[in-house]
């Protein structure tokens, strides 16, 4: 008998361990979902202004702007098409270990018309680290009757994903550089122009929101009036619609009604100095979210309007707040990567490269290129203060915080690491993250990576007689 | 509630933990609530059917059983029975006709009355007569075929004398809805789970042994039905579905990925049924026994769905004459089997070809067998080599799965128009150009289908050679080797089974009939 409750033991424990383990990998794991474990990681009340809501919050509200220009220790716990219902047990999970001075609710899913969401949406929304109370109330209220025991149970969702599984499957949180910091910005890098601006100013009418949304709305304005917590509104600027403008009209009537403030950015967006329209579109994509070059100027002008009107400390200086600190320092550093990336004219970029030590750079001259156009190019790196000149035949260098490591002219062969892994260099190109990057024969050939955020900035080419670089490699990061 | 259904996996292990504790004379009564339970959980109107058929049978095996000791009319103990007077042989007579007529005309009811409507239809139209409307939707009630049949088995073999009617009427309630092998089943006969049912008190629950043999059977039948069945219907739905689309060889490849579906769908969920059974100290009857390493299509229906065929040649064969008739009768036998057997598959022509097909094969085997056995003589072909049992074996399993085209097919023309382009839309290339990962099924997942394929071969395989099904394997292996291949079952189901939210997870297939 002792053997046998032995042995059933024994294959339980071994059961619950493989399982475990494969649920380990197979679960999601995305950003929108790690940003509820960022929230556990704060230390208590430790944040001054929460944010709440879509991807137009975290997309739209840059927290390092926040902090640079005002001090404000600000966190946004926001998902993916976020309805209401999930925000609100967004909110009563975040008010278990913070007290905010503060709550911002960006309501662009006010608009929505259906009770449930599409289950990808419902997956960000719900498989979040959570106590148990509020994950269950969160999926009770996302997921339809017939499918709420798969999405409790989580597994039969994400079990199917073992052929889109990456690294950061297997290895905990190690996507990105700088994620301990993280205060749920993601800010995207992108220009998406559109012929005209959206002008819903003479939208006036309100439709009715739904029950469902009513009554999500009315919970959380409820629940900070209970907690004491100021609440302001805000409707972000975006592609809006009509009908969207319509239900942003319908929460200002109930916002007026309960005394709330509610700022519609899709009415200032002149004032904000927005513009989706021509090269310097501050849109990142057709879904209407910012850039991270409009989630600047939006954020400047609600962190203005914040402190004006509420009394939110400026932590900077405050040690308790390095992370904030830190997190102002990597979206700054981004911006800046960002700004490299649109830098098309050769000498500009060298400029800016050569300017700073955290980059690594692969620079090759491809073997083809003129020993004219090889001279002018060195007068460039010269004044670029660049600590090389290319050599004729083909010629390869490598800098890394600010020293030159490598440099060869025909063949190179080179082994080293960035904050990613190993990069290689060989005859073909250069070899990082399972990717090969080939050289170009006729062009000055550039491989840039920031060691400070820990991203692949690009790869990109300037062909020999042209000024602007054709782009090779990434152009654009979350 | 399907096998494979979260409902299911909170349902069974409730279900077997108060089984495993509750006083033992009350097993049966537990397991009765249980099944029919489970029956309801489809709809629970219908339960009123399987409770109506459950009572037409018990008594008339009552009444037949009553008739037999007056006549001490028993062939059991395998004496010679008395002669029954003339008046209890025409009651018994009238009371199986009953019976039989009864249960068969619910069925046939259920099952028939839509596409016999829709046939008279059909001709009438012929005469430019106008159609007749459907009075009524009528859904069928999931399992009405095999508990019919279980059910009937046991008024027939009361009727025979080879078994007492059982007077309990929850014990043969239990019987006819014993859940694990309701709807879909096997068939099982009154002399081995009646029996059973009947001693299930005395039942030694605690054996781990046993308990473990069940639970892998579980695990392999879910690793059929989800990893193997519902990926390989992917590919086979996208091309039976826009048949016209594809040429020979991808018609080719799901008609062979049907035949692995099918075997998979039906054989996973005998599978599951037979080892939740054994969990619960109940053996049912094998039903599948690697059919497609059959060499003949006799042996073919020796090794698939087992309880159907020996049930049709116990209650339809046998009583029409069998083979110890005339040759013409005895072909006459053959054709009449498969064709209700085909019929049994669903009321739709393309099951009754289906079945012609199977029926046809056996009689021109029969027929063309002493030519054949001259001709190899003649060629001095030798018949005991392995070279010759494979080719038996590929030609059997040819000829099955031509026919599948017609089990799969949604109508006639369907069939034929994807036979016509099997012979004559060649396309070869099909399996060179990258064609196939496109069907439905991406380069891993049919990575995922083959490697899977192959484990059902090896296992197929140990179970042709040494006779022993995969517990019975496992459970002779060192712990270590049985405890890897046990997770292995279950992290494959838990990783690449078809399920949750958004999977398209195929029904099981016999549940339609």
């Amino acid at each position: 008998m002792a053997k046998s409750v032995a042995k059933i033991v024994g294959f339980v424990a071994a059961l619950v361990l493989v399982l475990g383990s494969l649920a380990g990998v197979l679960a999601y794991k995305n950003t929108t979902i790690g940003i509820t474990r960022a929230l556990h990681e704060l230390p208590r009340d430790s944040v001054d202004v929460l944010i709440l809501g879509s991807s137009h919050a975290y997309m739209g509200i840059d927290t390092g702007v926040l902090w640079d220009d005002y001090g404000i220790a600000s966190f946004i716990y926001g998902g993916d098409g976020q309805p209401l219902w999930s925000t609100y047990y967004y909110l009563k999970e975040a008010l278990q270990t913070q007290h905010p001075r503060l709550v911002v609710l960006e309501v662009f899913t006010a608009s929505n018309e259906s009770d449930y969401l599409d289950h990808a949406f419902t997956v960000t929304n719900t498989f979040g680290e959570m106590s148990l109370q509020n994950k269950l109330g969160n999926k009770l209220a996302s997921v339809e009757a017939d499918a709420l025991a798969d999405f409790v149970a989580e597994y039969p969702v994400y079990h199917g994903r073992y052929d889109e599984l990456t690294r950061e499957d297997f290895v905990p949180y190690k996507g990105e550089k700088g994620a301990g910091a993280w205060k749920g910005s993601l800010l995207k890098y992108a220009r998406h122009a559109v012929p005209e601006n959206p002008d819903v100013s003479d939208v006036t009418e309100a439709k009715t929101l739904t029950y469902k949304n009513g009554e999500y709305l009315t919970r959380i304005i409820d629940l900070l009036e209970r907690e004491g917590i100021p609440l302001v509104m805000i409707a972000a600027p975006d592609l809006v619609s009509p009908e969207e403008q319509k239900a942003y009209n319908a929460v200002a009537e109930l916002a007026e009604a309960r005394g709330i403030p509610f700022v519609n950015y899709n009415l200032l967006r002149d004032e904000v100095g927005l513009d989706f329209t021509g090269e310097d579109t501050d849109l990142a994509d057709e879904f209407g979210h910012l850039n991270s070059v409009g989630a600047g100027k939006l954020t400047r002008h609600l962190g203005a309007w914040l402190t004006e009107r509420y009394d939110v400390p400026d932590r900077r200086g405050d040690a308790r707040y390095a992370s904030w600190q830190a997190d102002a320092d990597r979206n700054r550093l981004r911006a800046e990567d960002f700004a490299l990336r649109e830098t098309d004219e050769l000498a500009a970029w060298l400029d800016r490269v050569c300017g700073s030590d955290r980059f690594t750079l692969v620079l090759h001259v491809g073997p083809a290129y003129s020993e004219a156009a090889l001279t002018s190019l060195n007068e460039t790196l010269a004044a670029a203060g660049a600590p090389f000149g290319a050599a004729p035949g083909g010629f390869t260098a490598i800098v890394q915080d600010g020293q030159l490591v490598y440099a060869s002219a025909g063949e190179p062969s080179w082994v080293g690491s960035v904050w990613d892994g190993v990069l290689a260099v060989d005859a073909a190109g250069v070899w990082f993250d399972y990717e090969e990057y080939p050289f170009a024969d006729d062009a000055v050939w550039a491989f840039l990576y920031d060691d400070a955020t820990g991203e692949l900035v690009e790869t990109v080419a300037w062909p020999e007689g042209y000024d602007a670089k054709q782009a090779s490699g990434p152009q654009e990061s979350e | 509630m399907l096998f494979n259904s979260f409902e299911f996996l909170v349902f069974f292990p409730l279900v077997v933990g108060v089984y495993f504790v509750i006083p033992r004379r009350a097993r049966y009564v537990w397991l009765l609530v249980a099944s029919y339970a489970f029956y309801m959980s489809w709809n629970a109107k219908y339960a009123l059917l399987l409770a109506f058929s459950t009572g037409v049978t018990w008594v008339s095996g009552l009444s037949l059983d009553s008739v037999n000791r007056t006549g001490r009319f028993f062939s059991r103990s395998g004496a010679e029975a008395d002669e029954l007077p003339e008046s209890a042989s025409a009651k018994r007579k009238v009371v199986v006709a009953a019976s039989l007529v009864v249960n068969l005309g619910i069925l046939a009811f259920f099952k028939y009355f839509d596409f016999v409507l829709h046939n008279v239809n059909v001709t009438l139209a012929v005469f430019s007569v106008g159609p007749f409307e459907k009075p009524f939707d009528l859904l069928l009630p999931v399992g009405i075929s095999f508990y019919t049949f279980q059910a009937l088995s046991y008024t027939i073999d009361v009727y025979r004398g080879d078994v007492h009617a059982e007077r309990n009427p929850f014990k043969y309630a239990l019987f006819v809805s014993f859940f694990p092998q309701l709807v879909a089943g096997p068939i099982e006969r009154s002399k081995n789970l009646l029996v059973q049912v009947e001693n299930v008190a005395r039942f030694k629950l605690w054996n781990l042994d046993r308990v473990t043999r069940g639970a892998i059977l579980m695990m392999w039948g879910y690793f059929l039905k989800m990893v193997i069945a519902d990926r390989a219907a992917i590919l086979v739905n996208q091309v039976y579905n826009e048949h016209w689309l594809y040429g020979s060889g991808e018609l080719t490849v799901a008609t062979l990925l049907f035949g692995v579906q099918i075997l998979c769908d039906f054989a996973g969920y005998s599978t599951i049924a037979i080892g939740a059974a054994k969990v619960m100290g109940f053996e049912l009857m094998e039903n599948f026994n690697t059919p497609y390493l059959a060499t003949s299509i006799q042996d073919f229906w020796r090794r698939w769905h087992i309880s159907l065929s020996t049930w049709f040649r116990d209650y339809l064969y046998f009583p029409l004459g069998g083979s110890r008739v005339s040759t013409p009768r005895r072909y006459f036998n053959i054709m009449v089997v498969f064709l209700v057997s085909g019929l049994w598959h669903g009321a739709a022509w393309t099951f009754v070809i289906w079945g012609f097909l199977h029926g046809i094969y056996q009689v021109i085997g029969i027929a063309t067998r002493p030519a054949k056995e001259r001709l190899w003589d003649a060629l001095k072909v030798r018949r005991d080599t392995f070279s010759w049992k494979l080719g038996r074996i590929v030609v059997t399993y040819a000829l099955a799965n031509f026919a599948w085209i017609f089990f799969r097919a949604s109508s006639l023309t369907q069939a034929f128009d994807v036979v016509a382009s099997i012979f004559t839309e060649w396309n070869p290339w099909v399996f060179f150009d990258g064609t196939l990962l496109k069907l439905g099924l991406g380069g891993p997942e049919l990575s995922i289908l083959a490697c899977a394929i192959v484990a059902l071969v090896l296992v197929d395989f140990v179970r042709y050679c040494k006779g022993l099904n995969v517990a019975d394997f496992l459970m002779g292996q060192n712990l270590w080797f049985r405890w890897l291949v046990m997770l292995g079952l279950v992290a494959s189901v838990f990783v690449f089974g078809v399920y949750g939210p958004d999977a398209v997870m195929a029904d099981f297939i016999y549940f339609q009939f």
